[in-house]
């Protein structure tokens, strides 16, 4: 066997571990990452399964306990925003779909969780609650300004930060 | 002062587009006149964006609340540095910014190149302003930085508590500058792949550019983690956020780069690979760009929602059909003058290193674009976390800093075997014995033994070569130790300032692996006046202060550290912050830091009738090592590109060592 052939074989070796690492790691770190609507339109698919899912902090669901750090909250889906062209499915959900789901966490409080606000749950639904072990919420740089909310034209208050 | 602004962010449009059109015909035709006329609208680019900048900045500091972007990124309260820091704070200022700084590289390279390079110069000018350009448009057509509001709102709406803090008013622009000046060495390769100039001119300009704006990645990295580190209040300091994956990409490429470009320089090989790193390089922070601002990623998380997404993929993949189709027009230049010999020699090892960093940003890529990709292709969106990039990434980043312990000492073309095990004797031998050492104080993980003796072994080798050459020169010139040391540094600048980089990115290594591994935490609610032992410490909360200003509300919980054996340590004090405007509460991480380990307390809530806290600590150990590395890896890069007056004398030593005399720059 020439160099040449040595080399391309040696790279090839290590692309293909390479790759190997990725497709092992993928199937054993992947989790769905569905909004509440699609979690809401197929619910008992999901049972067990890793899940992330993207949904808004229904108003007075929020059940928090500072001592034990408990936090359980009803999740819903976000509500399309006005006036912003979004590239979401449109999934038709049956009336008597379940459209909120019960959420637990243990840990501290992200500064930024409130109700009405969109968060992220990561874990898996077992008998229609979700044990959550990752609760994000809205990236930190991104809040509504509120200059004097009557007054401002809806597009004009949408200033997102960026940290890039 | 906002028409001012507005004035000149369109004419820095016009004559930019009229800069590309007038160095493209120089270029073709050959001709100084338009060439010049190219120039000339380059700088006119470079005034008239520093103008607009400076517009926007006074709107700030005048706190013109009825500028749109001023009522929303700043308030009257706001600290005078933070509302500097307002500049990139948002979407629309942060592209102005980035054209700012754009345009400072731009004068500086047309000055640089004034009677250099002529014939690269029009493409070179071509593509930057090309870029300012693409800049430039979003905000004049698409998202104006010096909009008014049809009022004047009584107060502004505040920065981000969260960007309120030092390092954030570092890690953007140095990531910035990182970003941005790799659009130089992209400028210099198309310039170079147009004329066909394919030769050492190109490399030897892009050299000092790359190191600059790998320095400034590194850098703008590193503050990144320091932030996370210091404000998120979560123990850690990196999360594989697509945010944080967009500046990670560029920089490992442009590490690829700096290497492989070594092997160009000393023995014609790699001219392909090289070029399209440059390409790539540019490419990702273009796509980085596009990343953070098109919500493409999480689009329901939605880091940002705006309409600039698809524009910066068109321009993304014009430049990289432009970029391509070149390299592939131009690839029978581009033949290499060696072959490699043997894969015991140092353009092997350096091989390996640019195909693992390859391999890891392409991991880092397919992780980031997972849940684009599963869409696509099965209409669901599966999204990777953390686990999957530490995971893959872990092995390549042990077999890096393995291969680190090799580059350096490895032999040239062909090693022997007796060669290898006078390089290595040393280095393994140390290496050996720090792994030993690492079961004896850590208790035998197997994770950490082989990371600490893989790291004890890159550190070796540099010891060695430091040692190596210090000792020939002492021999040989007579010199006392300390003048054959700087001497030797001073001879070698980029090869050794290389090898104190290594040292530094051997430190966060350590640093990393110490503190994943091996970190303590512990939640608890705790009474005033009660303790908690953790690792090694005896926390006792003392009760919470009120500290608050007129900016922000601030409870301050006073915590007493012991050590086990009951010696004091002095007191920490985690905050919670309650901002004004907007209303958002903000935890305020309290750290004792030492060189052995970081406690890190979070107040992570408090109950005002019973005075009870609720804590959340970690033991971080060795973390201080990155930090502490990352000073040690800017030196080495300041090391590397200090000489640049020295030039002049480099290009003479070129030629005379173009005459026979081995260009390694051993002593030996």
């Amino acid at each position: 066997m020439n160099r040449k052939s040595k080399f391309f074989l040696g790279s090839c070796l290590i692309v293909a571990a390479v790759a190997t690492l990725i497709y092992t790691a993928v199937q054993e770190t992947s989790a769905y990452f569905l909004t509440m609507e699609e979690y809401a339109a197929a619910a008992s698919e999901h049972n067990g399964k890793s899940l992330r899912l993207a949904g808004r902090v229904t108003s007075d669901s929020v059940d928090w306990n500072p001592t034990s750090l408990d936090l359980a909250f009803e999740m819903e889906p976000i509500p399309p925003r006005e006036g912003v062209h979004e590239d979401r499915a449109v999934v038709n959900l049956s009336p008597d779909a379940v459209r909120v789901l019960r959420v637990r966490y243990n840990g501290i409080l992200p500064d930024m969780f409130a109700e009405g606000r969109d968060v992220i749950v990561e874990g898996t639904v077992a008998n229609g609650v979700m044990e959550a072990d990752t609760l994000l919420t809205t990236c930190p740089s991104k809040y509504e300004a509120e200059l004097e909310p009557d007054e401002v034209p809806s597009d004009v208050v949408a200033p997102s930060n960026t940290t890039l | 002062m906002t028409e001012i602004g507005r004035l000149a962010i369109v004419l820095g449009f016009i004559v930019a587009i009229w800069g590309v059109v007038a160095s493209i015909v120089g270029g073709l035709k050959h001709s100084e006149s338009w060439t010049r006329s190219g120039r000339n609208a380059g700088w006119a680019f470079t005034a008239l964006t520093t103008v607009a900048t400076g517009c926007l900045l006074q709107l700030l500091f005048a706190r013109d609340f009825n500028v749109e972007y001023v009522a929303s990124y700043s308030s009257s309260t706001l600290p005078l540095w933070y509302t500097f820091a307002a500049l990139w704070g948002g979407m629309k200022g942060s592209l102005l910014f980035w054209t700012f700084i754009l345009c400072v590289f731009n004068g500086i390279v047309l000055y640089q190149n004034r009677t250099r390079n002529q014939a690269l110069m029009p493409w070179v000018t071509a593509t930057v302003l090309t870029t300012g350009a693409f800049f430039l448009s979003l905000l004049v057509f698409i998202t104006d930085p010096f909009e008014r509001l049809s009022f004047v709102p009584q107060e502004g709406s505040d920065l981000n508590p969260l960007l309120q803090n030092y390092w954030m008013t570092i890690h953007p622009p140095s990531l910035y500058l990182g970003f941005v000046s790799t659009t130089i060495p992209f400028a210099f390769a198309i310039g170079a792949l147009v004329t066909g100039q394919l030769g050492e001119t190109w490399i030897r300009t892009t050299r000092r550019w790359s190191l600059f704006s790998w320095f400034f990645l590194s850098l703008g990295n590193l503050f990144g983690a320091a932030w996370a580190y210091v404000v998120l209040g979560w123990g850690g300091y990196w999360a594989w956020d697509p945010v944080e994956n967009a500046a990670f990409m560029p920089w490992l490429t442009s590490t690829a780069f700096l290497h492989s470009v070594v092997i160009q320089e000393k023995k014609g090989m790699l001219k392909v690979w090289n070029m399209s790193l440059v390409i790539l390089t540019f490419s990702l922070t273009i796509f980085g760009t596009f990343l953070t601002r098109s919500g493409v990623i999480s689009s329901v998380h939605s880091f940002t929602q705006s309409g600039l997404g698809p524009f910066f993929l068109y321009f993304l993949l014009a430049m990289l059909v432009i970029s391509v189709g070149l390299l592939i027009w131009r690839l029978p230049l581009l033949r290499s003058r060696n072959e490699l010999e043997s894969v015991f020699s140092r353009e092997a090892a350096f091989l390996l290193n640019n195909l693992l960093f390859v391999s890891i940003a392409f991991t880092v890529f397919w992780g980031t674009m997972f849940p684009v990709i599963t869409e696509w292709v099965r209409g669901v969106k599966i999204t990777v976390g953390p686990p999957f990039f530490n995971r893959v990434n872990a092995p390549l980043a042990l077999a890096l800093v393995f291969l680190m312990g090799i580059g350096p000492v490895i032999a040239w073309r062909r090693a022997t075997w007796s060669s290898l095990k006078r390089s290595f004797a040393w280095s393994g031998g140390f290496g050996l014995l720090v792994g030993a050492l690492s079961i004896f104080l850590d208790g035998g993980n197997f994770y950490s033994t082989l990371a600490f003796s893989i790291a004890g072994f890159a550190l070796a080798a540099v010891w060695v070569e430091f040692w190596r050459g210090m000792r020939v020169r002492q021999r040989i010139m007579g010199e006392k130790p300390w003048t054959a040391l700087s001497r030797l540094i001073g001879k070698n600048r980029r090869r050794y300032g290389g090898y104190i980089v290594h040292v530094g990115i051997v430190m966060i290594f350590v640093g990393i692996v110490a503190s994943s591994i091996f970190r303590v935490e512990k939640q608890e609610p705790l009474e005033v006046g009660q303790e908690l032992p953790i690792a090694g410490y005896v926390l006792r909360y003392e009760g919470v202060e009120d500290a608050s200003d007129p900016h922000v509300e601030i409870l301050r919980a006073r915590v007493a550290v012991f050590s086990d054996s009951g010696e004091s340590l002095g007191m920490v004090y985690p905050e919670k912050r309650f901002y004004r405007k907007p209303e958002q509460p903000t935890t305020e991480v309290s750290i004792r830091s030492t060189l052995a380990e970081d406690l890190y307390v979070i107040l992570a809530s408090y109950e005002p009738g019973s005075g009870l806290g609720i804590f959340q600590v970690y033991v971080n150990p060795l973390i201080a090592w990155m930090w502490i590395g990352g000073w040690v890896l800017a030196l080495g890069t300041g090391i590397c590109v200090w000489p640049s007056w020295a030039e002049r004398t480099a290009v003479a030593t070129e030629r005379a060592k173009a005459e026979g005399t081995p260009t390694d720059g051993r002593p030996a």
